[in-house]
């Protein structure tokens, strides 16, 4: 390209004489006198200023001077002037060419830097528009660079997102990923130009999001910085498309689960209400021998926990769900404790559970949900702690909440198992041939007491035995 | 027929429990009618002279709650007595405000859907009490017409709308009151969300009725579906 630029600039200062030379043949034979032969010379001049620039006719109008003067001024054929009229008159000539060319390339300038800019907006709208429009975000960087370069007339463009370490590149380019890192990592403002490369951060507001680089020789600056802002916000919305979809995902996943247990737990339940209706039925029927009513209370005993069970598989679905209902009521922890201990009897039968709390102290929360989640400390407590001792249950007030601490002695929990027997299905070690069990009773609890703004966690100690909280947010005050 | 133990009609979409529910109860000494669908029970309880309907709620077709709403329409004191299969409250709660007597939910044991459908069918043969008949349960006695509510012997003093939640409540003993039935009934039309003013109203009558507030005796609570006052 710069060849073909020096190769036009050596025609033209050829062409310049001959031109110049062309127009004084003709006038030296029609014989015009110097003052038009002055005007006929302005036209090359100006033609030329206008067309190929302001050395070319500063040039041109040298060597108009010179053939004014040896063609056209007394005495002819020598670069000498006897009238001082004529030096004045190639003075003014001068003159009017060199100011001529001036503004005819000052017009041609402008013409030029109109156009340049015209084409530049053009492009920047373009390219917002079909950023805008990249009907994926997620595959909009490959398309942004392959835009840029054309744009750019680079010889290749590459973009480096700093979130997902991924680098789109178009054309040719090379660069190395630790050095765009290096540039993220100074996070510098504007343009910086190494070995052939032009690299800018690319930043969203404050934060850099990525590197720009750019292989040219000339890079055309203010279409840079446009394609760099339009980079930023190409990448910030096909990170906000994927965090969008992912979120997508695992609320449709979750959905999916929860649907399945519900479905399953519903398709359980109805043949077991008909067993449980007819094991019932026999009972109340009372028409057995001895072993019959035994097979029979078998049978019932057995759909019963299986029942009891589904209900609870249910129960997480629905916690689990994002559609878990809280009715809050004020009621007394005494009460709920005693009902839990009704529910419990079979489990409580063999520890005296004492409890600590007087019948007027209140607790703000949903009774149903409140009375499944001790249930499932008490029974837990029940069934883990030393054969007939005790599990006692107190009720503490601070100024932020309400804690509700079930203690009991044995079943040491490790620190480090602490935090997992609140997740679904975890049963300790060992504990797999100790206690009757599904081990999805502790989560119930942990969703409750998150459900109501409160928090679940486990204190053991070796000898002093294990004690379970849940906090509860303090209810309105009663008026 | 006063001495049998009654005539009701078991509304179905599940043939297994319509099965063993009817065999068993018919072994207990019920007359029992089968239905499959809420239009088939229409037709049947208009036909024969039930005492209770025990219906369920989801069924295909009308549905438990609109058949139920069209039972009550023309026979204005047959117990209806719902099977909620789901523990959704909102069942029970759209059940009773159709004009269901009292729920059961499944799975459910035969000993406590039969005294369910006795306490029903007791109900519906007694003779209808005027509005304004004192009425006595257990310690507690109301007087409509002196507008007098005695624990015992002693005499309760109650602000007007206690005393018309406690005339609600013991017309209907046994039965449970739904929050949004009992808000209509003591505040007017106009409340209808206002669950804060009845847990007030309950916990002071409570303080005024109970002998132990913390472990009511009489006032019993149906979580999230309403109130109910302790049968006879």
């Amino acid at each position: 390209m710069r060849r073909a630029k020096e190769f036009q600039r050596v025609v033209r200062f050829i062409a310049i004489p001959l031109l110049v030379g062309a127009v004084t043949l003709v006038g030296f034979r029609l014989h015009i006198n110097s003052f038009i032969a002055g005007f006929v010379y302005l036209l090359p001049v100006l033609v030329i200023a206008f067309y190929w620039g302001f050395w070319e006719a500063t040039v041109a109008s040298i060597f108009s001077v010179l053939c004014l003067d040896y063609f056209f001024t007394e005495p002819i054929f020598a670069f000498y002037m006897a009238d001082p009229h004529d030096w004045v008159a190639i003075s003014a000539f001068e003159i009017v060419a060199v100011v001529v060319s001036r503004l005819a390339m000052q017009i041609k300038n402008e013409a030029t830097n109109a156009g340049e800019q015209r084409m530049r907006f053009e492009n920047l709208y373009r390219i917002s528009k079909e950023a805008l429009l990249f009907d994926e975000p997620a595959g909009c960087s490959s398309q942004l660079v392959e835009m840029g370069r054309e744009m750019l007339q680079a010889e290749g463009v590459s973009l480096w997102d700093a979130g997902t370490l991924k680098t789109s590149t178009s054309g040719l380019i090379q660069i190395d990923e630790n050095e765009l890192r290096c540039t993220y990592e100074r996070a510098l403002n504007g343009n910086h130009f190494e070995r052939g490369i032009w690299k800018r951060v690319v930043w969203l507001g404050q934060r850099p999001m990525g590197v720009l680089s750019v292989a040219a020789e000339t890079i055309d600056e203010p279409t840079l910085d446009a394609l760099a802002s339009l980079a930023a916000v190409a990448m910030e919305r096909a990170r906000m498309f994927e965090e969008k979809s992912h979120a997508e995902a695992a609320r449709q996943s979750e959905q999916l689960r929860v649907a399945l247990l519900d479905g399953l737990a519903h398709a359980f339940k109805t043949p077991l209400t008909t067993i449980l209706s007819a094991s019932s039925g026999l009972i109340e029927i009372d028409r057995m021998d001895r072993s019959q009513r035994e097979l029979v209370g078998l049978i019932d005993q057995e759909a019963r926990r299986l029942t009891d069970f589904t209900t609870q598989l249910l129960t997480t679905a629905r916690l689990d769900g994002q559609r878990l209902k809280i009715h809050r009521e004020s009621i007394p922890l005494a009460q709920i404790v005693n009902e839990c201990g009704h529910e419990c009897a079979a489990v409580l039968a063999q520890h005296p559970l004492s409890l600590t709390v007087a019948s007027s102290e209140r607790i703000w929360a949903d009774p149903l949900l409140m009375k499944l989640a001790l249930n499932q400390i008490l029974d837990n407590a029940a069934k883990y702690s030393c054969p007939a001792s005790r599990i006692s249950l107190s009720l503490h007030e601070n100024t932020a909440e309400m804690v509700i601490g079930i203690h009991n002695e044995g079943s040491y929990i490790p620190p480090e198992e602490r935090h997992l027997v609140f997740t679904r299905f975890y049963r300790a070690h060992g504990s797999e041939y100790r206690a009757s069990g599904t081990g999805i009773g502790l989560a119930v609890t942990k969703r409750i007491a998150e459900a109501h703004g409160g928090a679940v966690w486990v204190e053991s100690d070796l000898h002093a035995g294990t004690t379970f909280f849940i906090t509860l947010p303090h209810g309105p005050r009663e008026s | 027929m006063s001495d049998s133990p009654g005539k009701l009609l078991i509304v179905e979409d599940d043939s297994a429990l319509r099965r063993s529910l009817r065999t068993t109860l018919e072994a207990l000494g019920f007359e029992v009618g089968e239905a499959v669908s809420g239009e088939e029970a229409l037709t049947l309880a208009s036909m024969s002279r039930y005492e209770t309907v025990v219906l369920d709620v989801n069924m295909p077709g009308m549905g438990g709650i609109e058949t139920c709403r069209r039972i009550r329409r023309s026979f204005t004191r047959l117990p209806i007595l719902f099977l909620t299969v789901r523990d959704s409250e909102d069942d029970k709660v759209n059940a009773l405000d159709a004009g269901a007597d009292d729920y059961i939910t499944k799975p459910f044991q035969i000993r406590e859907l039969t005294a369910r459908i006795r306490s029903a069918i007791r109900r519906f043969r007694s003779p209808e009490v005027p509005a304004e008949a004192p009425v006595v349960i257990g310690d507690i006695s109301l007087d409509p017409a002196r507008r007098r509510v005695e624990r015992g012997t002693i005499e309760l003093h109650l602000t007007p709308r206690e005393f018309a939640a406690m005339h609600l409540l013991m017309n209907h003993a046994g039965r449970p009151i739904t929050h949004a039935q009992l808000i209509a009934a003591l505040w007017g039309p106009g409340y209808g969300d206002e669950r804060e003013y009845l847990r007030v109203l309950i916990s002071t009558l409570r303080k005024k009725v109970e002998s132990d507030p913390a472990h009511p005796e009489y006032l019993l609570t149906d979580s999230y579906v309403g109130y109910r006052f302790r049968e006879r």
